[in-house]
Order: structure tokens, then C-alpha cells, then sequence
């Protein structure tokens, strides 16, 4: 356990030092500050109030940024190390790939948590002065799911990089999966229920297959209280299974995703041969 | 780092020895070490030397559970895929092309690798032993190629493992740089350790270890002691014809070349025959070790 802290002490501190990781991290930072004031400057629209605007704004920009920060970080680091040859150097010490594995992923998350707080903690403190402290339980439950989604998003990034060859591949593959989880996979089932008709249940469990689905939904659960806002899908599953059960469902999830691309990076990174 | 179970452990095998049999390493279908059997007792500076390709470099990563191989390999009695990390615990590296994590600097790079052995991070003596003080706060990625390379010999020497494992130790290096590596090298044969290198030629490094392996198209080829190659070493000495008399028996005359006379005259009777040359003109050319080693294993 040791050799994992230590290694991911090191770790955080070579990615707080990664140009490209602290540039995506500040504009995250700049978007999730600058989305919040826009949103509380902006006249009441159909009803919904300064905090609905600034957490549907922060739901958005999260599930653009957390994959891409998650999926990018997690996919360079590993391949990025094998390609130099850093990564053999640290394999011929007295270690356990699991746990250099294991001490490589939390050094990024540390990194990816401290980018998504800040970003989220701007937020936080300008809602906090201008809306009050009301709901900020619902926007803690926005900042856990978030945070949830980042990790899912690192988890899938460090099994894009366990078997990868170099950086530009991992990071190629990355930005593959995020077109897919953000976009096409949001795209294609609307429109794959829509197309073929596909029964509530049907529709549920192709949402909720994809781990920025399955944030948006009970994100939306959470911060909005009602299964309204999810269309029949979401009626559909509240109806079934209650609005605190679905959450439940959506959040286990959002955490099978974190553990299964986590155990599966590392099974493949201890079956990968250094050539 | 090593506890009582382990040193026992140790203890029933042979103690701090490299150990490989029948080592066979393939990537697909290209097979690159083909049942390599091989013991470096406690204490041997051995070098295996080779062309590009031979399989130099694979045996290291064998040793270090790096290469995917069948047959057994072990350092110090520890199985190196089943008892890794104690076998690793055994080992300095330096690999061919070494790296490390651009980041950061070389003060920290040497902290990181000694806690993960097990030690409180002291970066500046050991930086200093390798030249390096002066660039402590400078990136990895600033450094240059010998100056990461000098930087792998400091990481190699952290915990003071008793076995090296030296990919081409040389390369990349400046003069001051080689002088270390010998000077260290000569210092590993007083202190007993373990030593295992891997070169192109052993120009310079013939002195400083006690043992040449040739390894060709993944076998060994031969081996031997240097002090056995040594002992039977001999130049080829070029001069002007014809052969003189008086020539030592043991001297052998060589196909001439571009018209010169081209004679093979063993170290103990060099003397003599250049008395016999009686003053011309002569060039000598005196073989690798690894000459002396392709002509047969002692």
C-alpha cells in the first residue's frame, strides 16, 4: 500500500505539471465560473429559477468536460510513459503492476478532483452568494455525480492506455470514446427508440449503458426532484422502480463503470508485454 | 526492504546469483532467445556481448519478468515472475535507452525510486556520486541523453543492491562518463557484486569484468573467462615480407595481404618475434576478446 501512495504522491505532482491537463483544467474552470454568472444575469426563462438555470448549465459542461478531462489524462499517462521507457524503468523495481497501476490512477484522479473541485467550487461560492444556501444539498449531489462521471471517465482512459503503444494512440482512442459516450451514443439511442419504437425498459437500459447518460439522468433527477424532465424513459423507471430507487440504479451505475474499466485497465495492463 | 522469510528464502537457494534455464523468449513468431541456460555465481562481472538483435537486451527484461518467456529465471533464488518483486528488490537497472517521467526533476526522480524502495528520499549524495549535482532542480525532459543516462546510474545504485543489470552502461556517454562507469564497475568486482552487462563490444570494459558470454541469433555461442581468453590472446602483426628466420614456433604466417606479410604470434612470444623482425616496419593489431572467444570456448 505504501508503494501505492508513494507513487501517487508523484504522480499528482507530474500532472499538476502536464500543460495540457492544467490548460483543459483551467477552462473548465473559466466555462463552469463564466457559465454560472451568464446564467444568474440572464432574465427568468420559462419559469426556471437562477439555480435550475446554473446546474442545467453545470450538467452540460460537465458531461462535455469530465469524459474529456477523465478519458484524455487517463489515456496518455500510461501509454505516455511506456513510449519514453519511463514506465520499464519503474517495472524493474520491486513492485506489483497492480499496484503501480493502482497508484498511477489514483495520482491523476487526485489531480482530476482537485481540477473538477476548484471548477465546481467557483461555481459553488458564486451560487451560494447570489441564490443562497437552499439547495445546496442538490448541488453537492451535482458536484458527487460529476465527480463520480470523472472518474469513470479516468477509469476508461487507463484501460484505453494499459495495452496502448504510445501516447498519440491512447490519445487518439480517447477521443474516439468521447465522440462516442458524448454524442453519438446520446444521438444514436433517442434516435434508436425513436426509429424502432423500442418499450420504456428497452430505452432505459440503452441509456442507461452509457456513463454520461446514466450522470445526465440523475443529475437531472436529483437537482430537478421529478422523473418529468427524463421523458417516457425516465417515467417509465420511476414509475417501476420509485425517483430513489432510479437514482440509486443510475448511480450504481456511474460506479460500475468507475470499477469495471478500472479492473479491466488493470487486468490487461498485467497481461501487457513491455516490448 | 527484505524480511526474515525472504532472506531464508535466499538462503536455500544460491545466494545473490543470476539465474536462467532453458530460456526461450517469442514475440509471435519471431523467436528471439532460444533456451538460454545460464549462472552468474555471487560476485562475476559477466558481460555478454553481441551483435544488434542477438537478444542482449531481452535477456535483461527476462530477468526483470519484463519479456514473456518459458523456462525459469531467478535472481538471488527468487523466481523473478512468481517472487518479482523480491527479485527486483535484488537489482539496480540500467536500461539501454533509459527514461523517466519528464516532469519532474532529477532530485525528485531519485527521491520517487528511493521510496519506492523502502527509503527516506536523499537525492543530493547520490546525484553528486554521478555528476549531477548542478542539474538536481533541472526537468527530466531539459536533460540531455548522457545526463539521463548518468541519472539511471545513480537510480541503479539506490538501496545499494547487490546484483547490476547494465544495458550498453557506456552509451551515450562522454569520456568523464565511461571513466565512471569503469571506475564503478572496477569497484563491483572488490565489493562482490553481482554484475551483469550487456554490450555491442567490450571495448574498455574487458578489463572490469570477469566473465564474456557471446550470445548470436539468441544462444549462446560461447563464453568463457577472461582471464582464460587472456591467456591465450595473440596479435597479428603486419610488416613488410619476407618471413624472417628465427620466427618463434608458435608464430603462424597468415595469408598475405595487399602484399604484406601478416604473421599470428601469441602474447608469450611476441618479443621474440619482433627480434626476429630485426627492425622493420610493423604495425600490430591486437584482437577483441570477442575474436578471441568466437575461436573457441574454454
Amino acid at each position: 500500500m505504501n508503494t501505492v501512495r508513494v507513487l501517487a504522491r508523484w504522480d499528482t505532482r507530474a500532472v499538476l505539471r502536464d500543460r495540457w491537463f492544467v490548460s483543459a483544467a483551467a477552462a473548465f474552470g473559466a466555462l463552469t465560473l463564466a457559465a454560472a454568472a451568464l446564467a444568474l444575469a440572464s432574465p427568468p426563462i420559462a419559469g426556471l429559477s437562477s439555480f435550475d438555470r446554473i446546474t442545467a448549465t453545470l450538467i452540460h459542461l460537465t458531461m462535455l468536460f469530465a469524459p474529456l478531462l477523465g478519458l484524455t489524462a487517463g489515456a496518455g499517462w500510461i501509454a505516455g510513459e511506456r513510449e519514453t521507457g519511463a514506465l520499464v524503468m519503474l517495472l524493474s523495481q520491486p513492485l506489483q503492476r497492480a499496484e503501480l497501476f493502482a497508484g498511477k490512477y489514483l495520482g491523476v484522479a487526485r489531480a482530476l478532483l482537485a481540477a473538477m473541485l476548484v471548477g465546481f467550487g467557483t461555481a459553488g461560492v458564486l451560487l451560494a452568494a447570489r441564490v443562497g444556501t437552499d439547495r445546496l444539498p442538490a448541488f453537492l449531489w451535482l458536484v458527487v455525480l460529476a465527480v463520480v462521471l470523472a472518474l469513470a471517465s479516468l477509469s476508461l482512459g487507463f484501460l484505453l492506455s494499459a495495452a496502448a503503444p504510445n501516447r498519440s494512440r491512447a490519445l487518439g482512442a480517447a477521443l474516439l470514446a468521447w465522440l462516442i459516450l458524448v454524442i453519438v451514443s446520446d444521438l444514436g439511442i433517442l434516435g434508436t427508440a425513436l426509429l424502432l419504437r423500442l418499450p420504456a425498459p428497452v430505452g432505459l437500459v440503452l441509456a442507461a449503458r452509457s456513463p454520461v447518460s446514466a450522470f445526465r439522468m440523475a443529475a437531472i433527477l436529483r437537482v430537478s426532484g421529478t422523473a418529468e424532465l427524463l421523458g417516457p424513459v425516465g417515467l417509465y423507471a420511476a414509475e417501476r422502480l420509485g425517483t430513489t430507487g432510479l437514482l440509486a440504479a443510475l448511480c450504481a451505475v456511474l460506479v460500475l463503470w468507475a470499477t469495471g474499466a478500472y479492473y479491466a485497465g488493470r487486468m490487461r495492463f498485467e497481461r501487457v508485454v513491455e516490448t | 526492504m527484505e524480511d526474515g522469510d525472504a532472506a531464508a528464502q535466499r538462503e536455500e537457494g544460491a545466494t545473490d546469483v543470476i539465474r536462467l534455464a532453458g530460456v526461450t523468449v517469442r514475440y509471435g513468431r519471431r523467436t528471439i532467445l532460444r533456451g538460454i541456460d545460464l549462472e552468474i555465481p555471487a560476485g562475476q562481472r559477466a558481460a555478454i556481448v553481441g551483435p544488434n538483435g542477438a537478444g542482449k537486451t531481452t535477456l535483461m527484461r527476462t530477468l526483470l519478468a519484463l519479456a514473456p518467456f518459458s523456462g525459469t529465471a531467478a535472481i538471488g533464488g527468487f523466481d523473478v515472475r512468481s517472487d518479482g518483486p523480491r527479485a527486483r528488490a535484488l537489482v539496480g537497472y540500467v536500461p539501454q535507452t533509459p527514461s523517466f517521467p519528464g516532469a519532474l526533476t532529477a532530485a525528485e526522480v531519485v527521491a520517487l525510486f528511493q521510496e519506492l524502495r523502502g527509503l527516506p528520499p536523499d537525492p543530493l549524495p547520490l546525484l553528486q556520486t554521478v555528476g549531477l549535482e548542478d542539474a538536481a532542480d533541472s526537468p527530466v525532459r531539459t536533460l540531455s541523453g548522457g545526463m539521463v543516462r548518468r541519472l539511471a546510474l545513480a537510480v541503479a545504485r539506490i538501496g545499494n543492491p547487490p546484483v547490476w543489470l547494465l544495458d550498453e552502461p557506456t552509451s551515450q556517454l562522454d569520456a568523464a562518463g565511461e571513466r565512471l562507469v569503469l571506475d564503478w564497475l572496477e569497484a563491483a568486482g572488490r565489493e562482490g557484486r553481482t554484475v551483469l552487462l550487456a554490450t555491442h563490444h567490450l571495448d574498455g570494459l574487458g578489463a572490469v569484468v570477469d566473465r564474456v558470454v557471446l550470445l548470436e541469433e539468441g544462444r549462446i555461442a560461447a563464453a568463457a573467462e577472461v582471464s582464460a581468453l587472456y591467456a591465450r590472446r595473440w596479435v597479428e602483426v603486419v610488416t613488410v615480407p619476407p618471413p624472417p628466420a628465427g620466427l618463434p614456433a608458435a608464430a603462424r604466417v597468415l595469408p598475405a595481404s595487399n602484399g604484406r606479410l601478416r604473421l599470428r604470434v601469441p602474447d608469450a612470444v611476441l618479443a621474440e618475434a619482433v627480434r626476429a623482425l630485426e627492425g622493420r616496419p610493423l604495425r600490430i593489431h591486437e584482437p577483441r576478446l570477442e575474436e578471441l572467444l568466437r575461436e573457441g570456448d574454454t
